[in-house]
């Protein structure tokens, strides 16, 4: 029986043992086949297909094919480059970047109808610290000034600002970002609250001093001839963040009173009184970091009213409805829910006649061209002069005599519109990328009024030492 | 170059592949292999590569000195020397600035600190190569005497800039004999996806959950939201540097290298001692094999060597002082469990000895993440909640809605699914037909999904590659 048993088991055994190798080695092979294939095709698809130039958006322009230069191969940037080039500029981008977001969306479920993106607790330690009960105490207002400082004669023209780009790049809540997280100014942190985005803003009274410090500077240059005014914007944070996340972070409206205790001559206008009544209505864009048309013209006219000077209804403008909007808030998150639900995005076109010439920011002239261009995609906020880098000259059929200069970051660019029935000449200066020297062009060009304004986060950020940089160029 | 990246993946590897494929002979694919590897190396290194080259030189030239004296003196400085050169090299790039910046806090000097920029994978490398020499002269493995033959072992890309760290006997034999069966190819693709995924799709994501909750201001955090956090950094470095050791060990397959295993589910562990047996493998075993127990410490040399090793784990890491701290708390547990023996961890219940070991485990990674003392001490001050922060906040609850399916996926594949996989393959041939036909629907699956999402992680390389 023993023997039996010994000539029957590798018998049995043997096929199954066979079986298991072949149909193992089987699968191997088609394993190896069918991965193989997809490797050839993906490879073939990123090495013929059309790679974009311009991704709309995350508005920017992608990384181009590197040139070579002896210098860039032996530190690395060049084949560093040629790997960037090819990763950044995958045939149908946009599409598969949709898909990355629709998969992040899948990995979870949102709580109290919110989704975070970045870094939203890059704040002080106590948030509230910056709130005008606690700060009230530590600090005074300067004193009045009463000597004007020595008016600055320096015409050097310095490009201090390299950056450009044919595709208008925003830059309020990450471009001078975080430059230093302990300070707890901007964080690039997004809340999506109700399908809405929500840049996380934290403040800061120190540099709001410091911003209240550099306009104060102007008026001090420009004399009492000048009426220099202050609109800084709140972001959609003060309007729309839900109450108990809102005590989280930073108070737009105490950074704006801390800013006007320190403003001296300087005439403020109060943006978030003028908002805070329509905050019902489209006053901020869902999907882009932006306020919407309809913000600004309210903001715009708070501003009429303190400059005194005539302002159009807003019955009087050609409404211009561009539905489909996704702004930028997507392009940085890549939040689904942004994505998802798109937006109008509503203009106006004024009704009054005016001329629109475009400069470089050494004021050599360019061009000149509409003052609300057409635009697509994520960048229809670009509507407004298409983009900041320009110095702008709008001309209008207002003949009372007065001349203003708006010294903004690019939510200034959507009071232009608002504006062109209240003053005869309006020079728009993006403080970014302007290369002269601001007081002497204030007064080459006859300003009678200066408009510094811009959100919050350039106003206690990175942003605002460029007014100052332009003062003393 | 990162592994995880369209221009490697779809690009380099393709080229090379076809290359390698293009002849049977071993000697070109060994050329063919040189090439490419320095190809590899010198696209994010161009003038390094030539530092890679010359320690390459360096040790085969003091593997024939020691191969020649065997049994003399001469061997034994050749193999100084050897080490001399190959520490001294990695001391000058790595660790000259934080020395001189010690040297001048401890002594208030103002002596230049030096800022050589670390060349990438040059703790790997040279301790691949420490090892030959070191074997070389303890008669483990053959001495290599074509130049060629040892620059590829050193330079070999699958594991040259992350490790694991490949010790020379591990593929001596491979070197000069090897063949890729389709079996090697298919588990390498298999392998190599699966890397990819734990990269792409679980370390990235959970890297994005990292920076919003430790990524701000750690000193306003909250008791739960640390926890969080430093177990959520925890996942990400396992997904992250055991992804990689996957790639590198599927693309080692492919070319029909067998690397040993550099992971083996590290958070099942229920002892510290147990965690570094089952964590980055190759780097204990080196320190085991190389450094434990060197005759330095007389009678003592038992737990001088432990902490010595723990020491050199941590400083391996990086030059700063929170990586010497977190090799130095491994350290201590691993010389608590080993005074108290094994019979004694025993009797200690299984639950309360995997609490034990997450708690150490996760307290380490908060420690290995924060480069910054003061930072550190308020994520100390966080955990055990003496900030008088809240209890949980608002933020990391919201953080965990929004990714309870990735987290879930994350904390679910860290248990050996897998070998649970592999037993049901063994009940049926029917059972294997269908497991193995899953798997190859779950790799075009998983190829995919990471391919759409590199397209979103440009530039996003791996933890390791600092070390």
């Amino acid at each position: 029986m023993n023997n039996i048993d010994n000539i029957d088991i590798p018998i049995l055994k043997q096929p199954v043992k066979k079986d298991r190798k072949q149909i193992e080695k089987s699968i191997q092979t088609i394993n190896v086949i069918v991965i193989a294939l997809i490797f050839a095709a993906i490879s073939l698809f990123l090495l013929i297909g059309k790679r974009p130039t311009v991704s709309k958006t995350e508005n920017r322009e992608l990384a181009r094919f590197p040139s070579f230069s002896s210098k860039s191969f032996f530190d690395g940037e060049y084949t560093a480059n040629i790997a960037n080039y090819y990763n950044d500029t995958v045939p149908f981008r946009s599409t598969f970047k949709d898909m990355t977001s629709s998969l992040r969306a899948s990995m979870g479920i949102e709580l109290d109808g919110i989704i975070i993106y970045g870094n939203v607790n890059g704040g002080k330690k106590d948030a509230k610290k910056d709130t005008l009960s606690a700060e009230k105490t530590e600090t005074t207002p300067p004193p009045k000034q009463t000597t004007d400082e020595t008016t600055p004669t320096v015409t050097d023209v310095t490009t201090g600002i390299t950056e450009s780009s044919p595709v208008p790049v925003e830059t309020v809540p990450v471009e001078d970002e975080i430059d230093d997280i302990e300070e707890g100014i901007l964080s690039g942190g997004i809340l999506v609250y109700k399908n809405r985005g929500i840049p996380v803003y934290y403040g800061s009274f120190a540099a709001g001093q410091n911003y209240a410090s550099f306009v104060n500077a102007y008026k001090a240059d420009l004399g009492e001839s000048v009426n220099v005014y202050s609109l800084v914007a709140p972001t959609a944070q003060s309007f729309y963040m839900p109450k108990k996340y809102a005590e989280k972070y930073g108070s737009e409206k105490d950074n704006l009173e801390n800013i006007r205790q320190f403003l001296n001559g300087v005439i403020e206008v109060d943006a978030y009184n003028a908002l805070l009544p329509h905050k019902k209505e489209n006053i901020y864009s869902r999907t882009d970091h932006h306020w919407a048309p309809l913000g600004a013209f309210y903001a715009a006219q708070e501003f009429a009213k303190k400059a005194n000077v005539p302002f159009a209804d807003l019955s009087t403008y050609e409404k211009v409805i561009e539905p489909g909007y996704v702004g930028t808030l997507y392009g940085w998150s890549q939040v689904a829910a942004l994505k998802d639900n798109p937006e109008d995005f509503i203009y106006y076109k004024p009704s009054n006649q005016y001329t629109t010439t475009y400069y470089d920011p050494n004021f050599n002239f360019d061009h000149k061209g509409p003052l609300l261009i057409k635009a697509y995609g994520s960048s229809l906020y670009c509507t407004f002069m298409g983009s900041d880098e320009f110095i702008v000259h709008v001309n209008t059929d207002v003949k009372n005599g007065r001349t203003l200069a708006i010294v903004k970051d690019s939510y200034g660019n959507a009071l232009v519109p608002c504006l062109t029935g209240s003053f005869e000449n309006i020079y728009v200066i993006d403080m970014r990328y302007f290369n002269l020297n601001a007081i002497n062009f204030m007064r080459e060009h006859g300003v009678t009024d200066v408009l510094f304004a811009m959100n919050t986060f350039s106003a206690t950020g990175g942003n605002s030492k460029h007014i100052e940089r332009i003062r003393t160029q | 170059m990162t592994f995880s990246s369209l221009f490697f993946l779809y690009f380099f590897l393709p080229i090379c592949l076809i290359c390698y494929s293009s002849t049977q002979k071993l000697e070109y694919r060994n050329i063919i292999l040189v090439i490419f590897s320095l190809i590899f190396y010198a696209w994010g290194e161009p003038i390094w590569v030539s530092l890679l080259v010359f320690s390459a030189f360096i040790d085969y030239i003091h593997g024939l000195l020691i191969h020649k004296f065997r049994g003399k003196v001469w061997s034994k400085i050749a193999l100084i020397s050897s080490l001399t050169i190959n520490l001294g090299i990695l001391a000058i790039f790595k660790y000259s600035g934080f020395l001189v910046t010690n040297i001048n806090e401890l002594l208030s000097l103002n002596l230049t600190v030096p800022s050589f920029k670390l060349p990438i994978g040059i703790s790997f490398y040279t301790f691949q190569t420490i090892s030959y020499t070191i074997d070389c002269y303890w008669d483990k493995v053959k001495v290599q005497k074509s130049f060629l033959n040892f620059l590829m072992y050193v330079s070999l890309f699958p594991q040259l800039v992350a490790g694991p760290i490949v010790k020379y006997s591990t593929i001596e034999k491979e070197i000069t004999s090897r063949k890729t069966t389709i079996s090697d190819l298919s588990k390498g693709f298999t392998r190599v996806i699966i890397g990819l995924a734990k990269k792409v799709i679980i370390a990235n994501n959970l890297s994005l959950i990292v920076d919003t909750i430790l990524g701000g201001n750690i000193s306003s955090l909250s008791y739960i939201g640390t926890w969080y956090g430093a177990i959520v950094y925890a996942l990400q470095v396992y997904y992250d540097f055991s992804g990689y050791s996957d790639m590198a060990i599927g693309l080692g397959l492919m070319f029909g290298f067998h690397f040993d295993e550099n992971f083996n589910y590290p958070f099942i562990c229920k002892d510290i001692s147990e965690f570094w047996q089952r964590w980055h493998i190759s780097l204990g075993t080196f320190f085991k094999d190389y450094l434990l127990y060197l005759p330095l410490f007389g009678k003592r040399r038992k737990y001088a060597s432990l902490f010595l090793v723990w020491f050199c784990t941590g400083l391996w890491h990086g030059a700063s002082w929170n990586y010497i701290i977190w090799g130095l708390y491994f350290g201590i547990f691993v010389f608590i469990e080993s005074f108290l023996g094994k019979k004694k961890i025993k009797k200690i219940p299984m639950i309360v000895r995997h609490i034990y070991s997450k708690l150490i485990i996760f307290i380490g990674f908060g420690i290995f993440y924060f480069e910054n003392l003061k930072s550190l001490l308020n994520f100390f001050k966080n955990l055990f909640f003496i900030n008088g922060n809240a209890f949980i906040d608002d933020i990391t609850k919201i953080s965990f809605a929004n990714n309870i399916i990735l987290i879930l996926i994350a904390v679910v594949f860290c248990f050996p699914i897998t070998k649970f996989i592999e037993k049901l393959r063994e009940k049926s041939t029917k059972m294997l037909a269908v497991l193995d036909m899953s798997q190859v629907a779950v790799n075009v699956a998983l190829l995919l999904i990471s391919s759409i999402m590199l397209v979103d992680a440009t530039n996003n390389p791996f933890l390791y590659f600092r070390f």
